[in-house]
């Protein structure tokens, strides 16, 4: 009879992630025989509060699904009601939420590479660990972070559940003398960015390539962000209303978030799926800092996230300032009546793909909210990461640095785990 | 930019806003408006953090008030130094950095004003945090001297005699 060893490490709130999340891992004979990453968050319950709401409030309550990424909840939620609403917005409005969004991509990208990723890759435990070695980094990591939140106060009046988006447009418009000293602070970031990039290329990621979907929004012109079909690299091209005819939600038993399916299988979304589907619309200079790297994309290495996303953080303020450069302030809304039927949103939160569906009733309530956020659509994936990557770092190390790994390559994901329904204990079953 | 920062931290909701409502009390006293323009500005500070770290850069004096629960009586007020709390290992989320790794962090950047104090006031171990709730009883209480005790702090430092 096999003596069965049961060791449990518990680890009550993983470091570097949101949320509360678990990993359980059997080994039996050298190969894993089962691999659990589970969510273990209480259900928020967000669609069922917003069930008999006026349209109006959606915005405003979305935003508080997340104070990292509410711009692009605000963001999805206007999308959805005013197609459906059939309010037609302004080149302005549509320039000046593209903006709004880049300061949200600056400072949740700049928090994850510098706060959350960094330190995994350089042996440290702890952002203020790797600040004492590498304080240059970590300080333009928080310059770049201000810079994106001074973006998303500018138009909506505080940077964390901004209030200044409405349906419609925004409640109003920016003075043009704070967008001025905004877009002095947007070109004087040029160069952090650009060291960014180089610095992020050039960190000793694992070298592992795996086959994988990518899925994000493609826009004909631009680099997606507020609006684009969705494709991925096996074919698929739809537009956001058909969302549901491809990708199927279901609940497993050890996770409360659901985990989404295209046609079947897992997929990815975020950075590197973006930047994987739409490097070829990268603008001038980030397509040519992007190309010094010597880092082809697409790529197959989900490690190359955080090299994407210092991409990102570069395209997020050379587009910020081509949107503001011209600014002058104009009507800062459109409205009209409200409609009943069904309306869909789909945006690139910082995490990716971040699909809304509203039903809407005569009475201009809402009937019925599918919020469908980036982290549950990555779920899959990350189980199936995990499986390989943890085999292919090898099963015989000790259960500290297989719990570490794991941690990695979670982290990686930049999961937001309360947006999706905290992390990580890691339950190790060796026979 | 003024040379001293009073930052009170903490949340709308029950006892959690009890460093709100001292800033904000603070702001309306005597005490405060007697002190030279230019020393000192006092603000409401949500999230720790980068947001906590942008506003005290610069400063040479920062007075944090917050709430804390530690076991002692509720409404008795505790003088900290920054470097007391500081703790690196402290562990952090995407969303919520921590008062303590957020020092540590603005300590291993030299990024820290001169002299951090750290104001804190214990709440009752049964505080509920609803939408609704006001402040405790005694944590009320604590209130007039702790706006005492963060004018303390500012007169020393500036080597001030607080006008009449």
């Amino acid at each position: 009879m096999n003596e069965r060893r049961e060791i449990k490490i518990n680890v009550p709130v993983l470091a570097r992630v949101e949320g509360e999340g678990a990993l359980d891992l059997h080994i039996r004979d050298g190969r894993i025989e089962n691999l659990k990453f589970s969510i273990g968050e209480p259900p928020r319950l967000f669609e069922k509060f917003l069930e008999g709401r006026e349209a109006f409030e959606v915005p405003d309550m979305v935003a508080r699904i997340c104070g990292i990424c509410p711009v692009a909840y605000q963001m999805s939620a206007v999308q959805a009601l005013e197609s459906l609403f059939g309010w037609r917005s302004t080149p302005w409005i549509e320039a000046m939420r593209r903006a709004m969004y880049c300061g949200e991509w600056i400072q949740s990208h700049s928090l994850h590479i510098h706060l959350l990723a960094a330190p995994d890759f350089f042996g440290y435990s702890s952002a203020p660990e790797m600040a004492r070695d590498y304080p240059d980094e970590v300080r333009r990591g928080l310059r770049l972070q201000s810079l994106g939140n001074e973006l998303i106060r500018l138009f909506g009046a505080r940077s964390v559940h901004p209030v200044g988006a409405r349906l419609g447009g925004f409640h109003s418009a920016p003075p043009k003398d704070r967008v001025t000293k905004l877009l002095d602070r947007l070109r004087a970031a040029l160069p952090d960015a650009e060291n960014l990039v180089a610095w992020t290329a050039s960190v000793d990621v694992p070298q592992d390539q795996q086959d994988f979907v990518s899925v994000a929004l493609r826009h004909p012109s631009e680099y997606p962000l507020y609006s684009g079909r969705i494709v991925s690299d096996t074919g698929l091209d739809i537009p956001v209303d058909r969302y549901e005819d491809h990708f199927k939600e279901h609940q497993e038993p050890h996770s409360t978030a659901l985990y989404s399916l295209l046609e079947g299988r897992s997929y990815l979304v975020g950075p590197l799926a973006r930047l994987n589907l739409n490097w070829d619309r990268l603008p001038e200079p980030v397509s040519s800092t992007l190309a010094k790297t010597g880092i082809p994309f697409p790529s197959r290495n989900v490690f190359h996230s955080m090299l994407a996303r210092a991409v990102e953080i570069h395209l997020a303020i050379v587009e910020a300032i081509r949107l503001l450069e011209n600014y002058e302030p104009d009507v800062p809304f459109v409205s009209g009546h409200t409609c009943v039927g069904s309306g869909f949103g789909c945006t690139e939160a910082p995490r990716g793909l971040l699909w809304h569906r509203y039903d809407v009733g005569e009475d201009g309530k809402i009937l019925k909210a599918r919020i469908v956020p980036p982290t549950s659509q990555n779920q899959a994936r990350i189980a199936e990461d995990l499986h390989r990557s943890i085999e292919a770092f090898g099963l015989d190390r000790s259960d500290g640095e297989l719990r570490l790994h794991g941690e990695k390559v979670i982290r990686n994901y930049d999961p937001c785990i309360s947006c999706a329904t905290h992390f990580l204990k890691l339950k190790v079953i060796r026979e | 930019m003024t040379p001293v920062r009073v930052l009170g931290l903490g949340s709308p909701f029950g006892d959690d806003r009890l460093g709100w409502i001292a800033v904000e009390n603070l702001m309306l006293s005597d005490g405060f408006r007697a002190l030279p323009e230019g020393l000192v500005s006092a603000e409401v500070c949500a999230p720790v953090g980068n947001h906590l770290l942008d506003a005290m850069r610069g400063a040479n004096l920062a007075i944090l008030i917050d709430a804390a629960q530690s076991g002692s009586a509720p409404g008795s007020v505790r003088r900290l130094d920054a470097q007391q709390i500081e703790d690196s290992s402290e562990p952090c989320s995407s969303h919520g950095f921590g008062l303590s790794s957020t020092l540590a962090l603005g300590r291993a950047l030299n990024d820290l004003p001169d002299k951090v104090i750290i104001l804190l006031v214990e709440i009752p171990a049964d505080a509920e945090f609803g939408p609704g709730d006001g402040l405790s009883a005694p944590v009320a209480m604590a209130i007039p001297g702790l706006v005492a005790a963060v004018l303390s702090e500012i007169t020393q430092l500036a080597g001030l005699v607080m006008k009449a």
